[in-house]
């Protein structure tokens, strides 16, 4: 990236953790008309898509032709029930407030996302971190939703407009996009803009067509695997034939990442066994550490990289 | 019965240290009759060898970087 000078961030599943919350309210409006909709469905579906959007694709999905009255009507049903919602509980990505308040001292940063406008912006002034935003792109603003690229090039437009000379004016290549859905993916790249994706709704796998990626937030693999009887929280699954990955790119740097999460003496334990192939023996006395520890170390190490490969590669689709 | 059986996390820490020495008579026993009951470690134990297998083809130009 030559000169980042700003970046635009996706709302939903990047800034704040609503893409539940969203799932849930979806499900209630169309249970009110009669009609299922399994987060496996929407997940896969209609992620990234604008409210409207939404309705309307599941609506045609499910063999109906609504008019424009209705989509309107389910539009406004659903922003009542996710506001109140959002009233109650804080929804925003634990470390988002501290990196858009450090970002905002060097770079220029706007909002482009099919949510509306109150639901963002009552968000981020919760947070605190309302006039970090110089502009707001939202579904009011524009008139087709991602993947086409408007809202993208609504939110750059927005910002050249308030550029104070012709210096400042911003190229499509000077904005880094972060996002989460692969249709904000295809908006942004159609845009001309840089995408780095948050694995933090989808897999990495799934985010390949992205310039960058990282992945989403997790707690330490140990405290979280078992319950207080010792028993599985989310049993590891059958991840088929998994040496196939050995052969992807993609897949080593997953592992990397997934390496570089743990503590760093875990890692280095890790690595001198299973990557160099070093005996106990040999650790140990390199290390000074005793061989009890050794075997937590490449227990609590082994849980870890077993949990990140499972949540960021061998997600559910792929196993 | 139960205070003999080992836990899933008992038995994950097993499979690991299995990798590392040889267990006794007994941890071995009890080791094999929870895999064979139970999917979610006889899947771990899978994985954890998978790493291994892995790890020992991780590509040079990432253990330059790890290193």
């Amino acid at each position: 990236m030559p000169h980042l000078r700003a970046i635009i961030f996706d709302f939903d599943g990047v800034v704040a953790d609503s893409e539940p919350i969203h799932l849930a309210v979806f499900q209630r409006v169309l249970g009110e008309l009669g009609f299922i909709l399994s987060p496996e469905e929407y997940y896969a579906e209609y992620l990234g898509y604008d409210d409207k959007g939404c309705f309307l694709a599941f609506l045609t999905a499910h063999g109906q032709a609504p008019s424009t009255e209705l989509i309107g009507e389910l539009v406004a049903r659903k922003a009542r029930a996710y506001l109140d919602h959002i009233k109650q509980h804080l929804v925003i990505f634990p470390g988002v407030r501290e990196l858009v308040r450090d970002a905002a001292s060097r770079h220029r940063l706007a909002i482009a996302s099919g949510a509306l406008r109150n639901e963002i912006e009552y968000a981020l002034e919760c947070a605190g971190i309302r006039k970090e935003f110089e502009h707001i792109t939202s579904a009011e603003d524009v008139r087709c939703g991602k993947p086409d690229p408007e809202p993208f090039a609504h939110a750059l437009a927005s910002l050249n407009r308030a550029s104070r000379s012709g210096q400042d004016r911003l190229a499509p290549g000077d904005c880094l996009v972060i996002e989460d859905s692969i249709p904000g993916i295809r908006a942004a790249h159609a845009a001309g803009m840089k995408v780095l994706a948050v694995a933090n709704t989808h897999t990495v796998q799934d985010l390949h067509e992205a310039d960058a990626l990282t992945l989403g937030n997790e707690h330490d693999a140990a405290e979280a695997a078992f319950d207080g009887k010792g028993r599985w929280i989310d049993p590891p699954a059958d991840w088929g034939l998994p040496d196939a990955a050995l052969e992807s790119d993609q897949f080593w740097r997953v592992y990397q990442k997934c390496c570089q999460r743990m503590p760093e003496r875990h890692a280095l334990v890790f690595s001198m066994r299973e990557v160099m192939d070093m005996s106990t023996e040999e650790i140990c006395k390199k290390l000074e550490i005793s061989r009890s520890n050794l075997h937590v170390i490449l227990y609590r190490a082994r849980l870890s990289l077993q949990s990140c490969l499972a949540k960021n590669w061998f997600g559910s689709k792929h196993a | 019965m139960h205070r003999l059986m080992y836990s899933c996390e008992q038995v994950s820490k097993l499979s690991s240290r299995a990798m590392e020495q040889p267990l006794g008579l007994f941890d071995r026993s009890m080791l094999k009759f929870h895999l064979m009951m139970c999917k979610g470690c006889s899947n771990f134990a899978i994985h954890i060898e998978f790493l291994h297998r892995a790890s020992h083809k991780v590509p040079e130009a990432l253990e330059k970087d790890e290193g």
